[in-house]
């Protein structure tokens, strides 16, 4: 066994111990999935909507935004963070019939700026940041609002879904967000959240400027922030069943792009708070969460490229191969399996698979969403998610190390 | 005030990832062993049927030609398709045994067999006077960068050949003396280096050259 092979296992075994952790944490506490607080009192409420060039979705967005229940008038505010398509048409619609209030930047800013820029002209108790590609289901605000009855509760997240599955990314990202959002839960139960999406989560608006608002210059300020608010003592509430839709990008180079500035933004974020590495002031977190989710990637990202370096060789020595054999590839199809072709080193690899249908079939229980009508985007998620996950995990590792610049 | 993993979860979780990876870990060691069972049984009987074989050209002296080369033809061709298969076993094997007393053992025996058989089946050629097969002996070692590709072409010459293409691969870092005596005898310094019949070829062979010179021993629809 090789160096790089003992690599994919450290990483197996340190993924299965996390993972464990999570599914016994969720099994201890699982009467309390769906567990939610009446509010005392109906808190005034925000909702900022940072729009950059998004004429395919403001509308929808906004008009789910109007149907909301709600016991108080809500205040929205769309800024405007620069677009150069039809995004400034489709607001004024909205604004002519005093719907919306919009913030205009001339220039883009950045979505952290934007928030900033909206914050200070908000006084209301709570405020919400939405992605201007979010369907936002009209009882959110309902269920989420009692959370913040708990004083030390900074913010809450809703439960994210996918407003669109047509192509096969779509549908890995459907499987991918259905996880997450199981995931998502049991990290409250211990503590650990450390991302409050910018597809609806609610912030106590007096908590946010006290600790000076978002950081304008982070590529993934809904992580920074919730960083922040974990150093500041105060907690993260989510809650499962408010659904919230978005659009996922459709094509491969989006969602690269997509997925290259969110892990970048954890990287980056990873450094920034490093004083909470091994600290025992901050819980599971310090202790527990961030320094094992570091050991998983970097052996992950190791291994990958291991695997991708041997799969390279292997493909350049087979098309040589042909090449010497005069493109007669009559004899290729000989192949017979017998016990001899399985490789043991990999072997190991395939107990993920039980696993990974097992949480699989948990995350839809608890997303409430039909397993049994979704088998194919289940299985694209088995064998493409991991593949492209490492993929870009690598990629943004390489463009840290290199120091390549990227822009909100 | 902070959460704390409670300790019994984290202890549990510990040793239900320990116990899950160990058995992942037993399982792939169980298949491992599985295989070079099967291996050991396969040159057990490899080597039956080369001592059978020895023992049917000790007879041709006694028993004459028209009796014995018939049983010989048969007897090469599964002898062949059993080397083949054991060579492939073996390769298959390789990686996950560095280092493994038994796999070592079983390529040294194996290394013995291939050798006893090259060296019977060229004594068979001469004294049956058979001219429907060619020998070849491929010297590789695991430095040499275009060996993977040299096996790649003989594999697709020997299925197309099948038993008329008789393939002997010696692994010339492998300090067994039978194959050492033979890199001295044809000055193996190359690799991949190929002795095919008399001819001696080094470096990475296409399919062209290799059928060429085949084709001058023996017929097939190949080499029209």
């Amino acid at each position: 066994m090789n160096i790089l092979i003992a690599t994919g296992y450290l990483f197996f075994y340190f993924s299965l111990y996390m993972s464990i952790v999570l599914i016994l944490t969720f099994l201890y506490r699982k009467n309390d999935f769906f567990k939610k607080n009446k509010t005392k009192c109906s808190p005034s409420i925000s909702v900022v909507i940072p729009a950059y060039n998004t004429e395919d979705t403001i509308e929808s967005t906004i008009k789910s935004l109007l149907k909301i229940r709600y016991s108080k008038p809500i205040e929205i505010v769309v800024v405007n963070d620069g677009s150069t398509d039809n995004t400034a048409e489709i607001l004024k619609k909205f604004e002519k019939k005093k719907k919306i209030k919009i913030i205009t930047n001339d220039v883009n800013k950045g979505k952290g700026y934007s928030l900033n820029k909206a914050l200070e002209t908000i006084n209301t108790d709570l405020f919400v940041c939405l992605d201007a590609d979010s369907i936002v289901d009209s009882n959110c605000l309902l269920k989420m609002v009692g959370f913040f009855n708990d004083s030390k509760v900074g913010a809450v997240t809703a439960g994210l879904k996918v407003a669109r599955k047509d192509t096969i990314l779509e549908k890995v990202q459907y499987v991918e967000y259905l996880l997450n959002l199981f995931w998502r839960k049991i990290m409250v139960f211990l503590d650990t959240l450390t991302v409050t999406p910018g597809v609806f989560s609610i912030y106590k608006t007096n908590i946010i400027k006290k600790i000076g608002g978002f950081d304008r210059k982070n590529l993934t300020e809904d992580m920074e922030i919730a960083l922040r608010l974990h150093t500041k003592g105060y907690k993260i509430e989510n809650c499962p069943d408010a659904y919230v839709k978005t659009f996922c990008p459709k094509t491969f180079i989006a969602l690269y792009k997509q997925r290259v500035r969110w892990y970048r933004g954890v990287i980056r974020n990873f450094i920034k708070y490093k004083n909470l590495l091994f600290n025992p002031r901050f819980g599971n977190l310090g202790i527990f969460f961030l320094p094992l989710s570091i050991i998983i990637v970097a052996f992950a990202v190791l291994f990958f490229l291991y695997l991708v370096i041997n799969g390279i060789y292997q493909f350049i020595n087979l098309l040589f191969g042909i090449l010497l054999i005069n493109f007669d590839l009559s004899t290729l199809l000989n192949f017979q399996f017998s016990i001899f072709s399985i490789d043991t080193n990999y072997l190991l690899l395939l107990l993920f698979l039980p696993f990974g249908i097992y949480m699989l079939k948990l995350s839809f229980d608890y997303s409430k969403e039909y397993i049994k009508s979704n088998i194919s985007a289940s299985l694209f998620f088995l064998f493409i998610f991991p593949f492209y996950s490492l993929l870009f995990w690598t990629a943004s590792i390489f463009y840290e190390i290199f120091g390549v610049e990227k822009k909100w | 005030m902070v959460k704390k993993l409670d300790r019994d979860v984290l202890v549990f979780a510990l040793i239900i990832s320990t116990i899950l990876f160990l058995s992942g870990v037993a399982l792939g060691w169980l298949l491992n062993e599985t295989k070079l069972g099967i291996l050991e049984e396969s040159l057990t009987e490899t080597k039956g049927d080369i001592e059978n074989f020895q023992l049917q050209i000790l007879l041709l002296d006694n028993l004459g030609k028209n009796i014995t080369c018939p049983f010989l033809e048969e007897q090469i061709k599964n002898l062949d398709k059993k080397a083949y298969e054991l060579g492939s076993k073996l390769e298959s094997l390789s990686k996950e045994n560095t280092g493994n007393e038994d796999y070592i053992k079983a390529k040294s025996e194996y290394s013995r067999i291939l050798v006893t058989y090259w060296s019977l089946a060229g004594k068979m050629k001469n004294l049956c006077g058979h001219e429907n097969f060619v020998s070849v002996l491929y010297f590789f070692s695991k430095n040499c960068l275009t060996c993977d590709e040299q096996s790649f072409v003989l594999t697709h010459i020997k299925d197309k050949l099948n038993e008329k293409f008789l393939v002997f691969t010696l692994d010339a870092d492998f300090d067994e003396p039978v194959i050492k005596i033979l890199k001295k005898y044809y000055n193996i310094e190359k690799y991949p280096t190929i002795i095919l019949e008399n001819n001696k070829l080094e470096g990475l062979q296409n399919k062209n050259n290799l059928l060429n010179i085949t084709c001058k021993y023996i017929e097939s629809d190949i080499c029209s």
